[in-house]
């Protein structure tokens, strides 16, 4: 029983990071239907910038974890100036930015080995007990932390997108471009405001993680794909369906490293993917169907 | 002239695998470092993928990031079955190219349930399970550590040496390259270029899209498991590392670098990013920086490949030559003109044709709809009550008029199957196409024009009416594959045909110019030619008139009569009330969703309500 709520926990915790990422890219897909490869990638900036500030300059904390989501957040806006704006101003399909934002991908990662090396660098825990007890279960503090931070960003990208003028743009910009405009809304800055929003949550929670998984240079792709996962089967353009896509996604891969293999787990959480998305190609949250992505 | 293809066209056409061909012979003789060699063959294994992979992208625009998934599972499948079961290589390459293609076979069928986009990421999730996989049959494949393959390749009675392995993979690159010459030369070719942009084009021609799909997975499958059969025996020894994302990404750069729509752009990539940083300048280290920078660079700045870019930068250069001499517009520019030929081509030539490919067509059957509704989310856009129907009987022109958002296009994809109908029926004859699919109904004798005609920038007239007409005769893809004397001579006849009609439909001067540099009439008319060049009873035209000058409207409207005074229906919609009316035998008024009347054109010209919905209140 012990061994499966621990796997049970630990799995909410890696799918709450997941989860994070996965919101980031739901945030971005709804303002810009764009996916940013370069998304995982941000996360694994957020880890080593947690490295240098916090272990090597010796900042506090909260200073540290400003500075990392800000500077990654800013990485995330010339993301989208450097793959998408260029492309989208020509009028290229989504599809072509897919790849553009895959080499900005392997262009930071290859940037990133060159500063920081490809070793895992440690990161000391930031608040309270390396691992809490909940019961019998234990887990990493910082998983504890990446899950109430979130279902808070879920919160308040819910309480932005309902209540003010940018949030609302935002969701409709989504579905009625030229509607947004004639409205007086400035389409390029909302497509820039969504990767900085969608960076700075990859910035945060590889600075929430880097405890856990320390800070690697090349650690971005994992996520990548998780993430997609995780927003494939909770729909793409639904900021819930990216949190429960994620914890889904964290629980199956953890139980099935618990109880199968840890090899396996990957391949099974493929099977789900490819599973779920042949019965609900839209994703699992949400409605609307007959239109290609 | 448009009908016969000179030899020396068809020489010019093979000049790439040569001139490849004779350089891999020059590399051989010439270079006698084994590591070089051996680097070579590694880059031509990734070439024969990336070809695969470039066929997919530029002819059907799939977005295949699973590749390398494919070309491991077969390398991994050859070397267990040589070193592991002893099998001879050849056996074991031609099953190692087997499993590629089932697996790539199972991710099609993926791919037709979910978008395109889903479908590229869930390929690049497959390419980071190698490692699993390979550890997961850890006995076989030796896991992590690597498998060793002692022996080499057997060549009737020879072991081949790194110089006969970089032959034999020049050799199946070559092979490889001549078969996809053959499909993107092929009408299969024209039709998978027009499914990339519009699957409803596509099966109006009568084509299933999924079995064009599959067909594109299917062989850009097999040469991915070509490819990884031959990386297999190469090195000595097989690792997950061998086969990291980096490599994806080499291989969809390569693609992007060298070209997609065009035949060496992969291998040329190939060559530019695998062995230049190796070979050439020693950047290792920065390899996977300079990778991500070049395809950034590749989609920003040469959306369609170097080469491509190579000859928008001579045609623009040489444009800036004739600017400064001052010439003449070329004969080209000339036959755009549309005020430049002002004589009435008789349509006899035209009909005639039409005719021929329509004997032994049954024409007797009507076209009908009835009650039909169709919502969209909310929104009724078509809405007849249950006695309304619309009949488009034999050897009659039916027309159909109604304001924008009338519904009229609605209906024209009612009848087809592209709008299935949320209640109500469409019935042929005494057939039920009320739920078939666009491809079957087309089959069954209905064709059609559409509003906005979808044709690809890059393909001719020439080649869309080949491609159209060769289709009929539906021989096996295997036929375009090997382009058999059979392909020859199906592909020669619609050629010939192919010719005569656009001759006959004046459009001789524009039928070998690619469709991006037609006028927008010249589009028009190569969109109703390929709705009429099929053995079709019924034709929907929509708006077939729009963006023709005068004289093609006449024309067209004479086309039109004399093909249904031989029995063919049309249901016409038409803006351009004069041409309309005057070849019209039926009118239905549509408004807003609703049948408002139907009549002959006398009826609807006297009709009180029909002009106050088509010309205003005040008129």
């Amino acid at each position: 029983m012990t061994t499966f709520l621990t796997s049970l926990v630990t799995g909410l915790g890696v799918g709450s990071v997941y989860a994070l990422v996965a919101v980031g890219y739901a945030f971005i897909f709804r303002t810009t239907a764009s996916f940013n490869f370069a998304q995982g990638q941000l996360l694994a900036l957020g880890s080593l910038f947690a490295y240098t500030l916090y272990m090597a300059v010796g900042l506090p904390v909260v200073v540290s974890l400003i500075i990392s989501v800000a500077i990654v957040g800013v990485l995330g806006g010339v993301v989208e100036r450097v793959a998408i704006w260029p492309l989208a101003r020509r009028g290229e399909d989504t599809l072509t930015w897919l790849i553009s934002t895959l080499g900005v991908a392997i262009l930071f990662a290859g940037a990133a080995q060159r500063i920081w090396g490809s070793k895992p660098l440690a990161v000391d825990n930031y608040i309270g007990p390396k691992v809490m007890h909940l019961g019998s279960v234990n887990i990493a503090t910082p998983y504890v932390v990446t899950f109430v931070v979130v279902i808070a960003v879920a919160v308040a990208i819910e309480l932005f997108q309902r209540y003010t003028l940018w949030g609302r743009a935002m969701r409709a910009v989504g579905d009625n471009r030229s509607a947004v405009e004639l409205a007086g809304i400035n389409v390029l800055v909302l497509g820039i405001g969504a990767f900085v929003v969608g960076g700075a949550l990859a910035g945060l929670a590889g600075f929430v993680l880097a405890p856990v998984t320390y800070a690697q240079a090349d650690a971005g792709f994992t996520f990548v794909i998780m993430s997609f996962a995780a927003v494939a089967i909770g729909g793409f353009s639904s900021h819930w369906g990216a949190v429960i896509g994620g914890w889904l996604i964290g629980v199956v891969q953890s139980l099935s490293g618990t109880y199968v293999s840890l090899n396996s787990q990957q391949l099974i959480v493929f099977g789900m993917l490819i599973l779920i998305l042949m019965i609900r190609p839209q994703g699992l949250l949400t409605q609307r169907v007959g239109r290609e992505v | 002239m448009a009908g016969a293809r000179s030899p020396w066209a068809t020489i010019r056409s093979f000049q790439g695998p040569l001139l490849l061909a004779l350089a891999i012979l020059l590399v051989g003789l010439l270079v006698s470092r084994e590591d070089y060699l051996l680097q070579g063959s590694i880059a031509i294994s990734f070439a024969i993928a990336a070809t695969g992979l470039g066929l997919a992208l530029g002819l059907a625009g799939e977005y295949l990031l699973g590749q390398l998934a494919l070309f491991a599972a077969s390398a991994y499948v050859t070397a267990v079955l040589t070193s592991v079961h002893e099998w001879s290589f050849w056996l074991a390459a031609g099953v190692g190219t087997v499993a590629a293609t089932v697996v790539g076979l199972a991710m099609s069928l993926v791919a037709l349930r979910i978008s395109k986009f889903y479908f590229a990421l869930v390929g690049f999730f497959l390419v980071s399970l190698i490692p699993n996989i390979v550890q997961l049959f850890e006995k076989q494949t030796g896991g992590s550590a690597g498998l060793v393959i002692y022996d080499s390749i057997n060549f009737f009675g020879t072991e081949l040496e790194t110089k006969g392995l970089f032959y034999l993979a020049g050799v199946a690159l070559i092979i490889s390259l001549l078969l996809v010459r053959n499909v993107r030369n092929s009408p299969l070719g024209t039709q998978m270029r027009r499914m990339r942009d519009s699957t409803a084009a596509l099966s109006a021609s009568g084509m299933q899209p999924w079995r064009a799909r599959v067909a594109v997975y299917v062989l850009s499958s097999i040469l991915a498991g070509v490819g990884g059969a031959v990386f297999s025996h190469l090195g000595g020894f097989l690792q997950p590392t061998q086969f990291e994302l980096t490599f994806t990404i080499l291989l969809f750069a390569a693609v992007l670098v060298g070209g997609s729509t065009t035949l060496l752009g992969p291998t040329l990539g190939v060559i530019i990013l695998y062995i230049v940083p190796r070979v050439v300048i020693n950047v290792e280290g920065y390899s996977d920086m300079v990778y991500g920078g070049i395809v950034l660079l590749a989609v920003i700045l040469f959306p369609g490949g170097i080469e491509e870019a190579f000859q928008s930068a001579r045609a623009w250069f040489t444009g800036q030559l004739a600017k400064r001499r001052g010439e003449e517009p070329s004969a080209v520019e000339a036959a755009l003109d549309p005020d430049a030929v002002e004589e009435f081509v008789s349509p006899d030539r035209l009909v005639k044709e039409m005719l021929a490919m329509r004997e032994g067509v049954d024409l007797g059957s009507s076209l009908r709809i009835q009650g039909a509704r169709k919502r969209y989310g909310g929104v009724a856009a078509l809405d007849f009550e249950d006695g309304d129907s619309v009949t488009v009987a034999p050897g009659k022109v039916h027309l159909l008029l109604g304001p924008n958002g009338s519904g009229k296009t609605t209906l024209l994809n009612a009848f087809c199957g592209y709008a299935p109908l949320n209640e109500g029926s469409v019935t042929f004859g005494d057939r039920d196409l009320t739920s078939r699919s666009p491809a079957r109904i087309a089959r069954l004798g209905i064709s059609r024009s559409f509003q906005t005609p979808s044709l690809p920038d890059e393909t001719t007239p020439m080649e869309l009416l080949t491609a159209a007409l060769a289709y009929q005769e539906s021989l096996s893809y295997v036929h375009w594959l090997i382009s058999d004397p059979l392909a020859w001579r199906v592909r020669r006849r619609a050629r010939a045909r192919a010719g005569r009609i656009a001759a006959a439909a004046g459009l001789e001067e524009v039928a070998e110019q690619p469709c991006s540099q037609l006028t927008s009439g010249q589009r028009r008319i190569v969109d109703v030619l390929l709705a009429l060049s099929r053995p079709s009873s019924v034709v929907l035209l929509d708006e077939p008139a729009a963006g023709l000058s005068g004289r093609e409207r006449k024309q067209l409207g004479a086309t039109i009569e004399a093909l249904a005074a031989a029995g063919l229906s049309f249901l016409v919609v038409e803006h351009d009330l004069e041409l309309a009316l005057q070849i019209a035998d039926e009118v239905s008024v549509l408004a807003e969703g609703h049948l408002l009347t139907h009549g002959t054109p006398e009826d609807i010209t006297q009709h009180r309500g029909v002009r106050e919905v088509l010309i205003g209140a005040e008129a």
